[in-house]
């Protein structure tokens, strides 16, 4: 009896538009989750309120919930979505959309418990953490390794990844050590996952903006485009971005093992070099200043200068080496999740792409959020106050998300669609 | 002038004429007793297997050879080759390729250019294939350039060796077309080597069957219908019976026709094929004896 | 001048694409850093202090005199061999009798080892310029006789005959036919005797003079001053990178536009 009570209150729940598809209360979590944790640092960096106590301190928290809260629920919501459509199988389904929310928030919750709960809280954050990314890591394997070429598979191995970095940390935090190299282990696993997960959506993007550029030029003469076009298609070429990974893993891996040596920094100008290689597929001319096109190619940018930063400050140029960091986690990591949240949230959502004026102003917002925080690690700059501005621009773009993008989600489908589709033409019959 | 007019009444003085023409690569007599005359506005195709001499014999009337013995006079005030491949400067635009023999004859850079765009858009090149280099453009826009280039010079004399023999159908046909316009327009002389039966049929005045070994001019067809207006099935039907000639059949080493069709005279009035045996000295002549009989 | 606008134009992009090989060098310098940590400054001094007295040898001065007489000696026997390699290669190539004859002296030419060359010349000009100029000169002539033999024997007949048929006269055929044919033989063999004759007239310095790169290594080497050592290599590398990629290898793409794959 009270079995189908709950069956049906997950049942109810569950057919709420919220849980249409996989994104959905992903990115919704992932905007308000944004939110929640920079408001709570920021009552901490300017009033010393306080943060939930894990072991290893409030910059653990902070660290933590940011990569493995905040980065990991864009995650999920994104390949819970992508992986059915790159792969050509069915949706998820709504059941699993709930779940793994509702999975995801237990994880939070253990995690700021953690360090009131003794050993039995890190123990359960440990377990719904690790579970929760298992789960994820289950539902999308058998897809990625099924399709007959096994195209996505990096996306596999980037989450297998994630899962021994999440495993060390709650590892070295049972066991009573300092734990913050494995969510740096995070960091470059996460920009390896933006690489991989950038090349699929920039091929919509910047062609889609190559094309409108052809019409312009063109006029109405709309023509169909062949391959003596003057502007060629874009192609994220494998060897660049093959390159571009290395790199990162590269250093990601000889910061771990040799933290702070001289080695890494050279790696890590390496990395940042490999980054900025990359672009070369992506200067096609005047499409790039599209809005979204401009977005993503930032997003390498500050990836690149993130590396670069990193490495300058390990070779022994005053710079703090928190400034390259929050390079790639604010500007690559905070910039590409919300351009992932505008793209891929409002067109599975069956909205078109979103030209009003906050999308630019949010983004804006993130890159003077990362600049600035990258700035205050810089000498003789004010580090309080380019922190605090930073926090609060990272919080009002996150915050228009959650306004903007959340009533997407949670509202039903503007279209006959019930589910992951992209816009459905509604002109055409069946 | 109409094409289908035969020149022989025109009575103009610009003609290709070869007597007695014989050629040899060492030991190897290529050539033997070439004798025929081709005269502005015609257009003649040489056919004949591989290996009989045909290559040789236009680059003989092209003077890309020296004349060994016999006599090769050619009374065009200009000649354009265009060859089997394409053959255009890899490092030199479509444009220049097509301004190349323009260049050579000394005409100026913007004056050069704008002819060879104005003739290439008319072949069907589009502005920015123009900027390409060779490598970068399609066979079949190769071979355009390629035609373009010998058309420009608005040649009165056009040697063609079997230009299109790479090409596919829609491409050739689209070419014929382009080719005749051109023709007509400037009443071109223009000698054509094909091993393509159809491709005779379909452009010549006068087709010359070559024989190997060595090679020799065994008959000679004429064909009455002026080329525009010239139909597939037209086409069809004459390239049969064409494959039916004997001396046809002997040239190209296939074995002998079914007698009957061969007998067939399947010529209607005035629009078919007529055959003249080379030794008879009056060229262009209607009727004659049956060739190679 | 259409040549050098579409060259500025690619320039940029160009450069760009540069990145991809900033990263390899930076993970040289990386394994660099790591063997200087394992053996210690002694055996390999790390790039920085490389770096550094690199740095304090330009600042100071002293490093242009060496540079430049290791300059003016690499150039002098690069640009004979440019000149006698190319007329020398070119003719050859015109007749078959000569490149069949040439063949096996530039065999012998290529195979014979630069330092038994470098002997030969110490015996001949003693100590003055005349030895690594001679060296370089013997290092890079048969890398580009040859490219001038195969840019002249592979020219294409069918392109020949084609501009006999168009009548070009004989400044078309050699400036639009011959020469660009020829040049895309020359040039990648040009690049490579560069690259030849910086590193030989080290080497011959080395040995040879009382002045120049070479000669400063020899010094360094001595006073076994491992720092400036890796400086001067440093220097001749990056001089020798900055030539080739910056200023040859534009070029080159340029002049061989026409020969890129299709897109």
């Amino acid at each position: 009896m009270r079995f189908t009570t709950r069956d049906t209150l997950f049942d109810q729940l569950a057919a709420r538009p919220l849980f249409m598809c996989g994104f959905r209360p992903f990115f919704l979590a992932t905007a308000g989750y944004a939110v929640i944790l920079l408001s709570i640092w920021l009552g901490f960096l300017a009033w010393g309120l306080g943060v939930p106590a894990v072991s290893g301190g409030p910059i653990v928290w902070h660290a933590y919930e940011l990569m493995f809260g905040f980065g990991l629920a864009a995650v999920a919501g994104f390949l819970l979505t992508a992986v059915p459509e790159f792969t050509g199988t069915p949706a998820l389904g709504r059941r699993v959309a709930l779940g793994m929310v509702l999975l995801w928030a237990a994880a939070r919750l253990a995690f700021w418990l953690s360090g009131t709960l003794g050993v039995v809280g890190e123990a359960l954050a440990a377990v719904l953490n690790l579970g929760f990314l298992g789960a994820l890591i289950a539902l999308v394997a058998p897809r990625l390794w099924r399709d007959p070429e096994r195209r996505h598979l990096a996306f596999l191995w980037g989450l297998g990844a994630m899962w021994l970095a999440l495993a060390g940390f709650h590892a070295d935090a049972l066991g009573g050590l300092y734990p913050m190299r494995w969510v740096k282990v995070g960091v470059g696993v996460m920009m390896v996952l933006i690489v991989v997960a950038l090349s699929r959506i920039s091929m919509r993007i910047v062609n889609d903006a190559l094309d409108a550029e052809r019409l312009r030029r063109d006029g109405a003469a709309a023509r169909r485009h062949g391959e003596d076009d003057d502007l060629p298609d874009y192609r994220a070429r494998p060897p660049r971005r093959n390159l571009a990974i290395f790199g990162v893993a590269l250093y990601t891996a000889v910061e771990f093992v040799l933290p702070g040596s001289v080695i890494a920094g050279w790696v890590a100008l390496a990395a940042a070099a490999a980054v900025l290689n990359l672009l070369n597929d992506w200067h096609v001319g005047r499409a790039l200043l599209s809005r979204w096109a401009l977005m993503l190619y930032v997003v390498y940018w500050l990836m690149a200068a993130g590396y670069a930063l990193s490495g300058l400050a390990l070779l022994g140029v005053p710079v703090a080496p928190s400034a390259g960091l929050h390079l790639l986690t604010i500007g690559a990591m905070g910039v590409s999740i919300f351009g992932v949240l505008c793209i891929a949230g409002r067109t599975h959502a069956g909205h078109e792409l979103d030209m009003r004026s906050w999308v630019l102003l949010a983004a804006v917002g993130l890159v003077v959020a990362a600049l600035a925080r990258a700035a205050s690690g810089l000498p003789g700059l004010p580090i309080a106050g380019l922190q605090a501005v930073s926090v609060a621009a990272w919080v009002v773009a996150y915050g228009l998300a959650a306004r903007y993008l959340g009533a997407v989600f949670l509202a039903p489908r503007p279209d006959s669609g019930t589910g992951c589709e992209e816009v459905l033409e509604e002109a055409s019959p069946p | 002038m109409s094409i289908g007019t035969l020149p022989a009444a025109a009575g103009t003085q610009h003609e290709l004429r070869i007597r007695a023409l014989d050629h040899a690569f060492g030991r190897d007599e290529v050539l033997a007793g070439i004798d025929f005359r081709l005269r502005a506005g015609e257009v003649v195709a040489l056919v004949g297997p591989s290996g009989c001499g045909k290559t040789t014999l236009l680059h003989l009337a092209a003077g890309l050879l020296t004349v060994q013995a016999g006599e090769v006079s050619n009374s065009f005030s200009s000649t354009a080759f265009m060859f089997q491949q394409p053959r255009l400067l890899p490092w030199k635009t479509a444009l220049d390729n097509i301004a190349l023999g323009l260049k050579a004859a000394g005409v100026g850079r913007d004056e050069r250019h704008f002819r060879a765009r104005e003739l290439a858009l008319r072949l069907g090149l589009a502005h920015r294939d123009l900027d390409k280099f060779p490598h970068q453009l399609s066979g079949g826009m190769q071979s355009r350039v390629a035609l373009a280039r010998a058309l420009v010079l608005a040649p009165e004399l056009l040697l063609l060796d079997e230009p299109f023999s790479a090409l596919d159908v829609g491409l050739k046909e689209e070419l014929y077309r382009l080719l005749l316009a051109q023709q007509a327009e400037q009443g071109m002389g223009v000698l054509m080597i094909t091993h393509d039966l159809m491709e005779a049929v379909r452009l010549s005045d006068a087709i010359l069957v070559m024989a190997p070994t060595p090679g020799r001019i065994v008959c000679r067809f004429e064909l009455g219908q002026p080329a525009a207006s010239r139909d597939d099935a037209w086409v069809y039907h004459h390239t049969a019976e064409l494959l039916q000639a004997e001396a046809v059949r002997d040239s190209f080493g296939l074995p002998p026709g079914v007698p009957a069709l061969a007998e067939v005279p399947a010529v209607r009035p005035g629009a078919g094929l007529r055959l003249v045996v080379p030794a008879e000295p009056v060229l262009g002549a209607r009727g004659g004896a049956r060739c190679g009989g | 001048m259409t040549l050098l606008r579409a060259w500025l134009a690619g320039l940029p992009a160009y450069l760009w694409s540069g990145w991809g090989a900033i990263a390899s060098l930076f993970l040289l310098l990386a394994a660099w850093e790591a063997v200087s940590l394992v053996y210690g400054p002694l055996v390999m001094p790390d790039p920085r202090s490389a770096f550094a007295t690199l740095w304090a040898l330009i600042d100071s001065g002293a490093a242009w005199p060496e540079l430049a007489a290791t300059a003016r000696r690499a150039l002098s026997g690069y640009v004979l061999a440019v000149l006698a390699g190319s007329v020398l290669g070119l003719v050859a190539g015109l007749s078959m009798t000569a490149s069949m004859m040439s063949r096996p002296l530039v065999t012998v030419l290529m195979g014979t080892p630069p330092i038994a060359w470098l002997v030969l010349a110490m015996l001949w000009f003693g100590a003055s310029d005349g030895t690594p100029v001679f060296t370089v000169f013997v290092a890079a002539f048969p890398v580009i006789f040859i490219g001038a033999l195969q840019g002249t024997r592979t020219l294409d007949n069918h392109l020949r005959g084609m501009a006999e048929a168009f009548r070009l006269p004989r400044r078309m055929m050699f400036v639009d036919v011959y020469l660009p044919h020829v040049v895309s033989y020359l040039f990648p063999a040009w690049i490579a005797a560069l690259g030849t004759a910086w590193k030989v007239v080290v080497m011959a310095e080395l040995l040879a003079t009382q002045d120049g790169v070479g000669a400063a290594l020899a010094v360094s080497r001595s006073h076994l001053d491992t720092a400036s050592t890796m400086a001067w290599i440093a220097a001749v590398v990056g001089l020798l990178l900055a030539v080739e990629y910056l200023v040859l290898e534009p070029i080159k793409r340029e002049v061989e536009r026409w020969r890129e794959q299709g897109t």
